[in-house]
């Protein structure tokens, strides 16, 4: 089994607000082509995980290997080109520009890494046309509802081919049937061979959807280990 | 209202930033104001003030000593008109000039009245000794100081007369400053005996202060009342503060229009930028605003706490930035008397410095009602849901317009960033405006005027001034005691001899005056009469041209605007029943003999002046020669032995009023480009606050820092490339209107257009780039933090 990511005794103390580590000597590690869910109570550490694996942030001590290559050690412009080419990211509240299209949204990390703008919009229409958002190509986010908007999230996230999929709480802000539609999708993606890391709150859709749970509580892995489906496997 | 005070003080707290810049703008712009004001008010009547604090004289008369005894003199001052009166005190005139090395006798110096005073400290006429201690021994003199700048003297420096008998050799004892420019030079009363000769005879100085004393007809009488009693031809010379007064006041003149078009740059630079800064804080703020209304508050508690957090920093700055300006006002105001002579006035700003903090919080809250009032009146709910600006229909077409832009995207962000909020572009737009043109102002003005000191101190074209005392000796002056007989003056020929042997002179005229009178002008004016091509003499031309022939001649535009006279007319001179029909062919800006003059040909005087004498020489110098090298070997020349009585002035130096000119034009202009820097500071800080989550978002997905600080840059940068363009023109205008202005304030002169325009092509083109160039300066610090802020926190918010 192929490791992509992996945490060696990570901790992560923010500056303000000190009393306790957000993240306490972690260590764990993320298989490849594996549907990961992080679970655990709200305040645990789940995001703050995410955003080190993400390159969004740098644990206080510890280190954060993807491929095996220490990422806490990058630069700036290094974790920016990190992000762009090897993450794609989801976010409860979707963080879609909200004066830019769908199409335009989807883009932006193509364009950023270059890709020609006809390219970029050849992928993205094609990506959006997968995700069933083939009319909303033009509306902004505005006019989208909120599973709609998280697709179209999606989208962006996968347009550099990412080999890593991070989402947090990627269900959060939408009604259930959507949260649903937005998982499904999640698997569809993680069975053609794409490397998921969820993180949820609820434990029920952890263990539906993950086949590796992750547990975090105050900021320490509680039950390390793979779920009854996972060991089925 | 404590409600108010405790939402303010903690708003306060969390937009420090922005509170820092409203105290930083204001601060400048009020220091700005102040020093521009308190210049204003304060050298609107430099002369008067010290005129009045010295208790200046109204009156300077000389006295031919062999028609007059000063127990005469005395005993005449009781005349009606007559206030008060100081002197008679024994004087004459002569030529100062630094000793030179071994104690030898120079030549070079400058001529004034050396005047035999006891004490300082008269009833008319209290000098500011400025440095030293008034001249005890018989051997130490006091100057005047701009005799002193003109000779280059200081306290200590040895100090010949060497157009006076017995090769004297003085010390400067004391620097001190008159506000009657009569005399230039004091030593003890009793040394004066000593030093007349048959040319330079002794002459009593005497100071009235008369009533009334207004207008220069009012003297004229007060003279002639004290005249009257005495014998005829005893008045040898008269000197009224009138003349002194004004030529005191053109500094003035010539200062107040820029200085108040730097004030009022100033202050609508500050309102723009605290306008936007305001705006941007209900923009900003709508979140915060809905709630408070939530809760309770007031539309006009709200419009309180918005006002509030800008007109504490304000307040502050204002005062600030006013106890700036009045101690940078200080040595302005020192350099003025300085320049004029006079002694340095004190400053008592206080009006000054309250009614520019009052106007100063006036303007911001006029700036911020708009905007607070605005946010005062918004529906709560809407606020709170939309919690940011909505930011209208324009950003989505923007947006789209931008987005299908082919530019890299970091810069068609930043494009549209500078797009979506066009009112706060167009207000920060301005301010980069106001910066350029201040930019363009300050440099136009800086060369103009030293083209304007050029002409008018003309040291780069004539640098040696020979003259040759000459007129009537007064009789009985051959009885002098002690039967000293000085040389006679040297002859026209030697002295052209000289001047044509001389290495180091590039070229020479010999100019003779004469006063005739023109129709429509009261007094006589002075023609000066040139024998040789004098066009090179540096007097500007405003039109037309410089005279070529006899019956030709160029005046200055006041006396053309008071005769009716332009160029082109024919205008008849008048001399002793003599009349002479001259052609005016030019309009030149010349300040000489009170701008009422012609210069013409030396041919056409002689027909109207048989009397006049080519007794003065304008000398120029090769480029590279040492002008004080060739005057000293121009009077070894003329008078191998030394001691003949003519002088050889050196003319130039830093002129102490342009240098001062050219202070207050930086000074002034470096505030202004501090302003729009931080009104473009204040604006990115803004636009990168409210775009934070944007920013987050596209660092997220993997904009790295370099392009994050691109793309703020480029929405700044926008603007200040804008802003070259409509900042050039601005600025050249204003300075041209400012120019004009000041000319015609300081001598109603017209401007040689040769003056404007002086600014290379290039350097313009360049000067147009500055715009962008302080949009990058003052977005820099902003967008290193966007590049740098954390995103993680904001992109888990909702
Ligand atoms: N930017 C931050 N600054 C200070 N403390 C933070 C920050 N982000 C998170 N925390 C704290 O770290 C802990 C873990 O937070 P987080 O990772 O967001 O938990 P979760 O996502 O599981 O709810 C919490 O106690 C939270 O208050
Ligand atoms: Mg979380």
């Amino acid at each position: 089994m192929e490791v992509l990511v992996e945490l060696q005794q990570v901790t992560k103390i923010y500056d303000s607000g000190a009393e306790s580590p957000a993240l306490d000597g972690v260590s764990l590690t993320i298989p490849t082509g594996r549907f990961t869910a992080v679970m655990g109570p709200s305040g645990s550490g789940k995001s703050t995980l995410l955003n080190l694996i993400a390159g969004l942030d740098r644990p206080t001590r510890g280190s954060v290997l993807v491929d095996g290559v220490e990422i806490n050690r990058f630069g700036e412009a290094a974790l920016a080109r990190y992000r762009r080419a090897r993450v794609g990211l989801i976010f409860q509240f979707f963080n879609l520009l909200d004066n830019l299209t769908a199409l335009d949204n989807v883009i932006i990390p193509a364009q950023l890494s270059g890709v020609k703008r006809r390219e970029a919009i050849d992928r993205a229409r094609m990506l959006l046309q997968q995700l069933g958002l083939a009319g909303a190509e033009r509306s902004y986010p505005a006019r989208l509802s909120g599973g709609q908007r998280q697709r179209v999230a999606v989208a962006r996230a996968l347009i550099n081919r990412p080999p890593l999929l991070l989402a947090d709480e990627p269900t959060g802000a939408l009604d259930s049937h959507s949260g649903e539609q937005v998982l499904d999708l999640l698997r569809d993606l993680n069975r053609s061979g794409q490397t998921v890391v969820l993180v949820t709150h609820d434990g029920g859709l952890a263990r539906q959807y993950g086949d590796q749970v992750i547990t975090l509580e105050d900021g320490a892995v509680a039950r390390p280990g793979l779920t009854a489906l996972g060991a089925a496997q | 209202m404590t409600a108010v005070r405790s939402k303010l003080l903690a708003d306060v707290r969390r937009r420090r930033l922005q509170a820092g810049v409203v105290l930083f703008v204001v601060l400048l712009s009020s220091a700005a104001a102040t020093l521009g004001v308190s210049l204003a008010v304060e050298t609107t009547a430099p002369y008067d003030q010290a005129f009045a604090r010295a208790h200046g004289p109204h009156l300077a008369l000389t006295f031919d000593a062999s028609k007059v005894s000063p127990m005469r003199l005395a005993g005449n001052s009781g005349r009606r008109r007559v206030v008060a009166t100081s002197g008679p005190w024994p004087g004459m005139s002569t030529v100062i000039a630094r000793s030179g090395p071994g104690g030898s006798t120079s030549q070079l110096g400058v001529n004034t009245m050396l005047v035999g005073r006891r004490n300082p400290q008269t009833s008319v006429d209290r000098l500011t000794i400025e440095s030293g201690h008034w001249p005890g021994s018989k051997s130490e003199i006091a100057l005047s100081q701009s005799i002193a700048d003109d000779i280059g003297a200081g306290l200590g420096t040895g100090i010949t007369l060497p157009t006076a008998r017995g090769h004297r050799l003085f010390r400067v004892s004391a620097i001190a400053a008159s506000v009657s420019p009569v005399a230039g030079a004091w030593v003890q009363p009793r040394v004066i005996r000593g030093l007349t000769t048959r040319q330079t005879p002794l002459e009593y100085l005497m100071l009235y202060r008369v009533s009334p004393a207004r207008t220069a007809s009012q003297l004229r009488a007060a003279t002639q009342q004290i005249a009257a009693r005495l014998p005829a031809g005893s008045v040898v010379g008269t000197s009224d503060y009138l003349s002194v007064k004004r030529d005191a006041d053109v500094l003035t003149s010539v200062m107040i229009p820029f200085l108040l078009a730097f004030a009022v740059f100033a202050l609508l630079a500050s309102v723009l930028i605290v306008t936007n800064i305001i705006s941007g804080l209900v923009l900003t703020g709508y979140r915060d605003i809905g709630l408070m209304k939530a809760i309770g508050f007031t539309p006009n508690q709200v419009v309180a706490v918005i006002l509030g957090q800008v007109l504490g920093p304000a307040l502050l700055g204002a005062a600030a930035g006013a106890g700036l300006g009045t101690l940078a006002a200080r040595p302005f105001l020192q350099n003025t008397a300085h320049a004029l002579g006079l002694p340095t006035p004190s400053t008592a700003t206080l009006p000054v410095d309250a009614g520019v903090v009052g106007l100063i919080l006036v303007v911001v809250i006029v700036a911020g009602l708009g905007p607070a009032w605005r946010a005062g009146r918004l529906a709560a709910i809407a606020a709170i849901t939309k919690g940011q600006a909505p930011a209208g229909r324009r950003a989505s077409v923007i947006g789209r317009l931008v987005g299908r832009a082919p530019l890299i995207p970091p810069l068609s962000l930043g494009l549209e960033t500078a797009l979506v909020r066009p009112a706060r572009s167009m207000m920060t737009l301005a301010a980069i405006v106001v910066g350029v043109a201040s930019i363009v102002f300050a440099l136009d003005l800086h060369l103009s005027l030293g083209q304007v000191a050029a002409h008018l101190d003309r040291s780069k074209y004539v640098q040696l001034e020979l003259n040759v005392p000459t007129g009537p000796l007064p009789a009985g002056l051959s009885k002098l005691k002690g039967g000293f007989t000085p040389p006679p003056p040297p002859s026209r020929t030697r002295i052209l001899r000289a001047l044509k042997t001389t290495p180091g002179i590039a070229r020479y005229v010999s100019e003779s005056q004469s006063s005739p009178l023109v129709p429509g002008i009261a007094e006589p004016v002075t023609y000066f009469g040139y024998d040789r091509p004098s066009s090179w003499l540096g007097y500007a031309l405003i039109s037309g041209r410089w005279f070529r022939r006899p019956g030709e001649v160029v005046a200055p535009t006041r006396l053309l605007t008071q005769a009716h006279l332009h160029v082109g007319s024919l205008v008849t001179l008048h001399l002793h029943g003599r009349a002479m029909r001259v052609r005016i062919v030019g309009e030149i800006l010349d300040q000489s003999a009170n701008d009422m003059l012609f210069r013409g040909a030396w041919r056409t005087e002689r027909r109207l002046d048989p009397t006049a004498k080519l007794d003065d020489y304008e000398i120029q110098v090769r480029p590279g020669s040492n002008p004080s090298t060739v005057g000293e070997q121009l009077g070894q020349s003329i008078a191998p032995h030394g001691f003949t009585p003519f002088s050889i002035d050196v003319r130039g130096g830093a002129d102490v009023g342009f240098l001062l000119l050219n202070g207050i034009i930086a000074s002034l202009a470096a505030i202004l480009i501090a302003i729009a820097l931080a009104g473009i500071f204040a604006t990115v800080i803004l636009s990168t606050r409210e775009k934070g989550r944007e920013i987050a978002i596209l660092k997220a997905v993997g904009m790295p820092p370099a392009q994050v600080v691109a793309m703020v840059m480029t929405s700044a940068a926008i603007l200040g490339i804008l802003a070259g363009p409509v900042g050039l023109p601005i600025g050249t205008q204003l300075h041209r209107q400012v120019i004009q202005i000041m000319g015609q304030a300081a001598s109603s002169t017209r401007i040689p257009p040769s003056f404007f325009n002086l600014i290379p092509m290039p350097v313009l083109v360049s000067l147009g780039a500055t715009g962008a160039v302080l949009a990058i300066a003052g977005a820099w610090l902003p967008a290193q933090w966007a590049s740098s802020a954390p995103v993680a926190e904001i992109l888990q918010a909702e």
